[in-house]
């Protein structure tokens, strides 16, 4: 009899561990992992350049973001929509099309996703002037654009020039939260804008 | 969004003499040029189709090229007709990266002692921009009489709004607009976008019928979407964090705990 004990012991502690490694597995196997491989080859295939796209995939190498692109629309409230998938980024569907007259925008999510690893954008601040974003349709056809500009906005400000362009060119611009978390509103206090230019 | 104001422009064309009677001889054509709206404009172009040159003859009060909403500027262009002419000018000014535009079109009669007549409308929109989402403008519509023989038969018609409701101006009440008279009309419109339409007024006197058109732009604001919230709570990871750290405490205590009895 005594010599079952130990071996029960043994099968429990390698039970524990075997749940623990499987719920670490899982957890990085659905949340954790990286790009979709279909966005991966962006800037390889660059031998396209239509007048605009229906964008399927984003990639910016600078920040290692190679994501799929949700198409979301406006929020009850009037807020542009955000992607469901953590490392998705999403289009603005009321807005141009990437490579359209007009500021196409995207949107994306910043801060610590619920199993720990970060979200599309929490590097997008590191972005620099002349940074490269590619913007790809599911036919392969790809459209540059150039980072030209960050600015910082806070909640009352007027996000004009985000959504309207100046002029008759193409630009994307690309947006995400910034600063710290506040508890009371559940949000950030301010949105990172990268504007860029078609090249 | 704030919308920018749009311009408003207004010209006058009065040739000198209407009417040549004795065959063709030389024509001065007056271009009276106004801002009828609330900013200045900057690039005023004057382009008639068969006088040339038209030049500026006084207006600019302060010399700085912009057509302020107190200045009239006076265009001059002299031409020879050797047969009866209908000549055309267009007017064009910017503000606020908007043109405003006006035509005016007048007649000169070589051979007959009969005076063409001449016709002018404008057309104001109040307010000139609304904020997103639109409203009510109130366009007024004037139509005046620049020649020398009274209009009859007048009518107006606007491309994107009516009814065209006559207020004033008929002061002899014999339905003809004389030099001295000034015909006032109003149309009410509820605007959803930036919205350009055009009024065009009409008149007959000595067998001739004479037409004028004006033209208005309401600029609507666009709706600006308010900024995503594209934020995730940093607390979210250490519960996991904290979840999968005790249980490998546990885990180790049990390991730990069965060995000091010697069961492993």
């Amino acid at each position: 009899m005594s010599n079952k004990l130990p071996s029960k012991l043994s099968f429990l502690i390698i039970g524990i561990e075997g749940i623990i490694f499987s719920l670490v597995f899982v957890s990085f196997l659905f949340f954790g992992s990286s790009a979709q491989s279909s966005a991966l080859d962006i800037v390889s295939n660059s031998a396209k350049s239509p007048a605009s796209i229906l964008p399927a995939y984003l990639s910016i190498p600078q920040i290692k973001v190679n994501s799929n692109l949700e198409s979301v629309g406006l929020t009850p409230d009037g807020a542009v929509g955000v992607p469901l998938g953590r490392n998705n980024a999403a289009w603005f569907n009321a807005g141009p099309r990437p490579g359209e007259s007009g500021n196409a925008v995207i949107t994306g999510h910043y801060g610590i996703w619920k199993n720990g690893v970060p979200t599309v954008f929490n590097n997008l601040y590191k972005l620099r002037l002349g940074d490269k974003i590619y913007v790809k349709d599911k036919k392969g056809s790809v459209i540059t654009f150039v980072v030209k500009k960050k600015k910082t906005y806070n909640q009352n400000d007027d996000v004009t020039d985000v959504f309207i362009a100046s002029d008759d060119n193409a630009h994307l611009n690309i947006i995400t939260c910034q600063g710290t978390w506040n508890k009371i509103t559940q949000s950030y206090p301010g949105r990172l804008v990268i504007f860029a230019d078609r090249q | 969004m704030v919308a920018p104001v749009p311009p408003l422009i207004d010209v006058v064309k009065v040739p000198s003499p209407l009417a040549l009677p004795a065959g063709p001889g030389l024509v001065n054509y007056t271009y009276t040029v106004r801002n009828i709206g609330t900013v200045p404009m900057s690039n005023i172009t004057m382009v008639g189709d068969t006088c040339s040159p038209i030049t500026l003859a006084s207006g600019d009060i302060n010399n700085n090229a912009k057509l302020e909403v107190n200045e009239t500027w006076v265009y001059k262009c002299a031409t020879t007709l050797n047969e009866t002419h209908t000549n055309t000018v267009v007017a064009t000014g910017w503000a606020n990266g908007i043109s405003a535009v006006d035509i005016a079109s007048a007649t000169v009669v070589v051979g007959s002692p009969l005076v063409p007549p001449l016709i002018h409308v404008t057309k104001v929109p109040n307010p000139l921009k609304l904020p997103a989402g639109g409203g009510m403008v109130t366009y007024t519509e004037k139509i005046t009489n620049p020649g020398t023989v009274d209009l009859s038969n007048i009518k107006i018609s606007d491309d994107k709004c009516s009814p065209l409701n006559y207020v004033s101006g008929d002061i002899n009440h014999d339905y003809k607009i004389q030099p001295s008279e000034t015909f006032v009309y109003t149309c009410q419109s509820k605007l959803t976008k930036t919205t350009t339409n055009t009024v065009v007024a009409s008149g007959e006197a000595n067998g001739t019928t004479v037409r004028d058109l004006a033209v208005a732009t309401v600029v609507v604001a666009t709706a600006v979407p308010k900024l995503p919230n594209t934020g995730v709570a940093p607390t979210d990871s250490t519960a996991l964090i904290l979840l999968v750290s005790g249980l490998l405490l546990l885990a180790s205590a049990i390991f730990v705990g069965a060995k000091k009895k010697g069961l492993i």
